[in-house]
């Protein structure tokens, strides 16, 4: 579609100069495409992967609860589960990944899992709960890979638009536009000139 | 303690192991009700994490759709005791195809 503007050598001037930020602009936008789809891959492997570990894993391990229950009593895991002597340090940074602002999250844990006295408790939940403080490592990462994945997505999807907007809109109409404003100059160039070459004649003639 | 800024949603018999791992716990019932409670209040306590079991995001979706968009706090669907349903790699696969506009074959998937 052509712009809507006035055919002058003014017009032309600016719209060449347009054409080529524009062109410029777009080439940008799509080395960022690229390698945030590079980095957004990256991220989404390594979630992949973890997440598959934990949908396996997790459940069969929540799964070893229910038998602690019914083995120990719901009172009694209750109350050894109550007072936790483990203290998780979390800290959340954000850090930028092409300049798309996304969490870091590193955590640490102090302090032994088993905050209960051995007597009362089964054995089997001393082993659950080393294996899940073991899982819980993958789900804190998962959790931070998820929420990257996402806000990359958000950006990928913005900057995609803009590159198409760019690529299939703005510098085609541009560049039609430039080529209606040069035949049309030209025109009014020939137009200009005939009406000289008669003038010149009838002034002859007389 | 207090300021761990890990929670866990889900299930009695599924998340209770966690609060052992000095993770806060919340035990809703399964209404939507209760569970958009818990997690309005895990709002409240500005949590970094939150764990939701599957179970009961479902009554909630519109909740986790939008906190999705924020940056914070980073929402992750996990299975519970009675297995997974697959909704943490529905989730995982619709990020991709936002982004890349087709899904990505794994190796158990039609590539």
């Amino acid at each position: 579609m052509k712009l809507n503007v006035n055919s002058t050598r003014m017009e032309l001037m600016r719209l060449k100069k347009r054409l080529i930020v524009a062109q410029r602009g777009h080439k940008l936008l799509k080395d960022k495409q690229d390698e945030l789809m590079r980095q957004f891959m990256e991220i989404i492997e390594e979630t992949r992967t973890i997440r598959a570990k934990i949908e396996k894993d997790l459940s069969f391990i929540l799964k070893r609860f229910i038998h602690i229950n019914s083995f120990m009593g719901s009172e009694r895991v209750y109350e050894a589960l109550v007072l936790p002597s483990v203290n998780i340090d979390l800290s959340v940074r954000v850090i930028s990944i092409m300049n798309v602002k996304v969490p870091e999250i590193t955590f640490k844990q102090e302090g032994s899992v088993r905050c209960y006295g051995y007597a009362e408790t089964s054995g089997e939940l001393d082993l659950y709960l080393i294996d899940l403080g073991r899982i819980f490592g993958d789900m804190i990462r998962l959790a931070q890979n998820e929420k990257r994945a996402e806000l990359l997505a958000d950006e990928l999807v913005k900057t995609r638009r803009r590159v198409n907007a760019l690529e299939y809109v703005l510098i085609p109409n541009i560049k039609e536009t430039v080529r209606y404003i040069t035949i049309k100059l030209d025109e009014m160039e020939r137009s200009n000139l005939s009406r000289l070459m008669k003038v010149k004649d009838i002034v002859r003639a007389k | 303690m207090s300021d761990s800024k890990v929670m866990v949603i889900g299930d009695r018999d599924s998340v209770l192991g966690f609060g052992a791992l000095g993770v806060k716990v919340k035990t809703p019932s399964a209404q939507a009700e209760d569970v958009r409670q818990a997690v309005k209040e895990a709002l409240n306590e500005e949590v970094a994490i939150l764990f939701i079991t599957e179970r009961l995001a479902q009554e909630v979706p519109e909740m986790i759709k939008d906190l999705s968009r924020r940056p914070l706090p980073s929402v992750v669907l996990i299975p519970d005791a009675s297995g997974s349903k697959g909704m943490g790699l529905k989730k995982l696969n619709e990020i991709i195809v936002k982004a890349v506009g087709s899904t990505i074959g794994t190796q158990d998937e039609e590539s």
